[in-house]
């Protein structure tokens, strides 16, 4: 407390200090398709990395942010998996999150949104919060729901497809921007505590350093399961409202390999790659006077044989 | 020789001129190695490197490019200079102690001078002293007049006023002493010989009366002695410093080339520090700090460093300067100026003594280590202080971040897969090794030769030469891993030591003795630097096992090639490893084949731009490989051949971008000739 007040002799006074709660989850992420055992309908193991879902990975990033910024607070990260989610969770606090609890589960992928919610109300019942954020959706199932879910059984509001966040002097409200179709925004305000379930172009997430990384190794984890939160994985199953009956893949394709153009530049070619194939439109800024300017118009006119 | 003259005997004042001698000996040594003292307390503040291992190794290179200077000559008419200088400075300390020791003491001779061997020296010594006069004044008017590019700076101010200083105090004491030896002759001291110089000088005295010609005599003695004592406190001030650290730093060099040093020397597991990289003085390691100490400004490592040629911010003896200042002024022999004052010993160095840009310009190539004439090393710097900003910041190039976080997720910079490594191979049949198989040759095919359509075609060509060979290998296959040279070299050394761990183990697992890789990086990562993590294996690269096969007749070339063609050498072959013959072996084994050399090759061949990562990163203006590819066009080969994917890849981009060859000069690996031929 002492420390607090000299602080405060020094720093504008504010006693603006937000607990942040952020759910994550660990995805697999199938970047070649071909590898489907079609009598398992199980994954080649080979064909997929587990991720962190980037829309939690910007989520994590502006909850660090906003801890920084208020210089004040805590971010306690959430998932719910199997063991290897720990790598996830490791790898978000790199990135500067204090604490996470890991709800065990192997067999996570029969779980529905529902259920998974409700584990995670549970736990964060028993936080202290101001703020629960989440990605939009995540990258494997794309369902996006789990945030919605969340708020209901906390009876909290939701903003979803945030894209800028502003808190008020007195930290109780905030003013978020938010995605709507073909780019268009929306400003909203919004009390504190809400759930917010955030969009790609908010944040560009950090490269942990390396003494975060190796803080991260040492931090504690804590853990727990279905079970103890009582919902007994029979319970589970019974809660579960969504089963999953089955699955296909797209119609195997004769494997489609990005070719770029080899007449061009290596780093063209590297962001064709990279990209998907996707190009970005050219466009080009025209300088000098404006008779100059005119006569370049005209020229590319004529070159696009436009005129 | 007897002397006539005796300054110890002079009186000045009522002062014995042995006292004066004294005085100066003592107020000018205590000055000396109170300053070296203080060099000698920044050395020791920073980190821990071990130099005093191989040490044979380190006395032939002493002997080699300390006594003889055999680097010097690379610039060939200033390096006969600076030879001519340093041999006339060797045999001339002889007899800077004898005149300290006539100062002294009348009649005073060196043990084993006495009689016909100290005539012999005297005539010996006089002779030098001509040359080093010579050779002074012409390095003076070489600075003057054809004034060389590579003494500028680019940034700040040049210290030029040291070396005009240096070579004028030089000039003085050889003036002096030949002053004093000609007003001698004629006062009577014989000597054995005809002394070109002092008996020349003595025509001009001639007609002086005996008291003129002591007073000169006297005069001369006086002055030189002073003037060697400025000298000698000078030299620790300035680029001068090199004549005293300049042997301890070529005894000192770094023999492995190619590796780059450990965070810190001794720390097995980084995960023991709590800081890695460079960011202050003192996180340099002694050894730099000494490089640092040694630099003469001579220029040669700019004057061949690709990132400087082309433009980019990066000049490698600036790199050198600017900290040796900050050194320097942050760490002052006296304090005048008080505690307020002097800069602030704890700035980073980064931004403010070095920006980021120069330190993402550099190629890695070892270009400016190969031609320093006293062995700084410069590498081990660079990557140092990319490990204080990927590690410790987080900041570089935002190009990379993507690249980073492919190897962490995929275990390739391309972020295409391990299930999509061995795609390449198609329907060659290409055996995989893997724990029970009993196959002792590894092809290691690389993320280049695996990933890059161009690259593929050459471990394709690779694979159907060994088959034709009738040589038995096998691939990794999906577990073969980044090799991380790309990590270390940007300075991720998590990473890369991520991968290492990763890919020693399954290499171990498989029972791997020998890897033939295609690519030099691999090649030189395996060779040099796994070693430090235990990983131990026969490294071969393909163009000296190709040339191997051919000459043991295992493979036969059948077809003529009748074709002009150029070899450019790969950084990480050449320099870094001493592999320049094998590539021309095979061009000269075929029939038909017109070699012809590029200007830049071998040991100063130009990097392709591609080497410590910045083949990931932008490259804003003029571009190496474009440069490299006007080199080639000037000796209008047919085609330009190479031994390492990323100088291919470079190199065909460069010739793209010349519409002049275009479609004309083709770019092969050595490998695709080979096949061509058979």
């Amino acid at each position: 407390m002492k420390r607090n007040a000299a602080v405060g002799l020094f720093t504008k006074p504010s006693n603006l200090k937000m607990n942040i709660i952020v759910c994550i989850k660990q995805v697999t992420h199938i970047y070649v398709q071909w590898g489907i055992d079609p009598e398992t309908n199980t994954i080649d193991p080979e064909g997929l990395v587990y991720i962190v879902n980037p829309y939690d990975e910007i989520a994590v990033e502006e909850a660090i942010r906003i801890k920084e910024k208020l210089n004040g607070g805590e971010v306690t990260l959430i998932t719910l998996g199997p063991s290897r989610a720990e790598m996830a969770l490791r790898l978000c606090m790199a990135m500067g999150a204090d604490k996470a609890i890991h709800i065990f589960e192997e067999a996570f992928e029969d779980l529905d949104p529902w259920v998974t919610s409700l584990a995670l109300s549970k736990v964060i019942s028993d936080l202290e919060y101001d703020l629960i954020l989440f990605g939009k959706q995540a990258i494997d199932d794309g369902m996006g729901q789990v945030g919605a879910y969340v708020a209901e059984s906390l009876s909290l509001p939701i903003v979803s497809a945030v894209t800028k966040l502003d808190f008020s002097p007195a930290g109780k409200k905030t003013t978020v921007q938010r995605a709507l179709e073909k780019g268009d925004r929306e400003v909203v305000k919004c009390p504190l505590p809400a759930v917010f379930t955030v969009e790609r172009s908010l944040n560009k997430p950090r490269y942990p350093t390396f003494p975060a990384r190796k803080a991260a190794l040492t931090k504690v984890i804590q853990r727990t399961s279905l079970k103890s939160l009582g919902l007994s994985w029979d319970k589970g199953l019974e809660g579960t409202m969504i089963k999953l009956i089955g699955f296909s893949p797209p119609k195997l394709r004769p494997k489609k390999i990005l070719v770029p153009d080899s007449n061009l530049p290596v780093h063209e070619r590297l962001d064709f790659i990279m990209s998907g194939g996707i190009v970005d439109k050219g466009s080009e800024l025209l300088e000098g006077d404006p008779k100059e300017i005119a006569s370049k118009v005209v020229d590319l006119l004529v070159q696009q044989k436009i005129v | 020789m007897h002397h006539k003259v005796q300054p110890a005997l002079e009186h000045y004042l009522g002062i014995p001129g042995s006292f004066i001698t004294l005085f100066i000996l003592i107020v000018g040594l205590a000055l000396f190695f109170y300053i070296i003292y203080k060099r000698y307390l920044l050395l020791k503040s920073a980190n821990p490197d071990p130099r005093f291992d191989s040490l044979w190794r380190r006395f032939y290179d002493l002997i080699i490019y300390g006594i003889f200077q055999k680097r010097q000559p690379r610039y060939l008419w200033i390096g006969i200079l600076h030879i001519m200088i340093f041999w006339g400075f060797v045999v001339l300390i002889l007899r800077s102690i004898a005149l300290y020791g006539l100062g002294l003491k009348a009649e005073f001779i060196l043990p084993f001078m006495g009689g016909s061997p100290g005539e012999f020296y005297h005539l010996f010594k006089d002779i030098l002293e001509i040359i080093v006069l010579f050779a002074c004044i012409a390095a003076i008017l070489r600075r003057a007049i054809s004034r060389p590019a590579r003494y500028e700076f680019k940034h700040g101010k040049a210290h030029k006023f040291h070396a005009y200083l240096v070579l004028g105090l030089i000039s003085f004491l050889m003036v002096t002493d030949i002053a004093m030896d000609g007003s001698g002759t004629l006062l009577g001291e014989k000597s054995d010989y005809w002394l070109p110089a002092a008996n020349s000088v003595s025509y001009l005295f001639n007609g002086l009366g005996p008291d003129t010609l002591k007073t000169i005599y006297l005069w001369n003695y006086w002055l030189h002695i002073l003037t060697l004592m400025v000298f000698l406190n000078y030299l620790p001030l300035g680029k001068h410093f090199h004549i005293i650290t300049g042997i301890f730093n070529v005894f000192l060099s770094k023999l492995k080339k190619g590796s780059i040093k450990p965070p810190r020397w001794g720390v097995e597991n980084i995960e023991e520090l709590d800081s890695l990289g460079v960011d202050k003085v003192e996180d340099f390691t002694w050894k730099h700090i000494l490089d640092f100490y040694t630099c003469t400004e001579c220029g040669r490592c700019t004057d061949n460093c690709p990132a400087n040629i082309v433009g980019r911010p990066l000049s490698p003896m600036e790199v050198t300067l600017k900290i040796r200042d900050y050194a320097y002024e942050s760490n002052p022999i006296f304090n005048l100026k008080g505690k307020a004052d002097s800069p602030d010993q704890n700035l980073h160095l980064i931004g403010n003594v070095i920006t980021p840009d120069e330190i993402w310009s550099c190629t890695t190539c070892g270009a400016c280590e190969e031609e320093c004439p006293v062995f700084i090393e410069y590498i081990d710097k660079m990557v140092e202080m990319r490990r204080h900003l990927v590690l410790m910041e987080s900041r570089f190039p935002p190009e990379i971040e993507k690249i980073f976080r492919n190897m962490e997720v995929y275990d390739d910079p391309w972020g295409m897969g391990r299930a999509l490594r061995t795609d390449w191979a198609g329907d060659l049949k290409i055996k995989t090794i893997t724990e029970d198989s009993d196959i002792d040759l590894l092809y290691w095919v690389g993320c280049a030769g695996a990933f890059d359509d161009r690259c593929k075609e050459v471990a394709a060509s690779l694979v159907r030469v060994l088959q034709e060979s009738g040589v038995t290998f096998g691939i990794l296959g999906k577990e073969e891993r980044c090799c991380g040279d790309f990590a270390r070299r940007t300075g991720n050394e998590y990473l890369f030591q991520v991968l290492v761990r990763k890919n020693i183990e399954i290499l171990k697992k498989c029972k791997v003795k020998k890897i033939l890789t295609s690519c030099p990086h691999c090649y030189n990562t395996f060779k040099n630097e796994y070693p430090q993590f235990g990983g131990e294996f026969e490294v071969i690269h393909h163009s000296e096992y190709i040339a191997e096969l051919i000459k043991e007749g295992n493979l036969k070339l059948s077809k003529e090639l009748d074709k002009t063609i150029s070899y450019h050498d790969p950084c990480y072959l050449g320099r870094h490893n001493g592999l320049y013959e094998a590539p021309r072996e095979i061009l000269k084994l075929i029939t038909g084949i017109k070699t012809i050399e590029l200007e830049r090759s071998r040991d100063r061949s130009f990097c392709c731009g591609a080497g410590g990562g910045r083949y990931w990163m932008e490259e804003y203006g003029k571009r190496i490989n474009e440069t490299r590819i006007d080199e080639v066009i000037e000796v209008k080969p047919d085609i330009i051949t190479t031994a390492c994917p990323y100088c291919l890849i470079m190199l065909e981009e460069g010739i793209k971008a010349k519409e002049e060859v275009s479609g004309e000069l083709k770019a092969l690996d050595i490998i695709e000739i080979v096949e061509g031929t058979i």
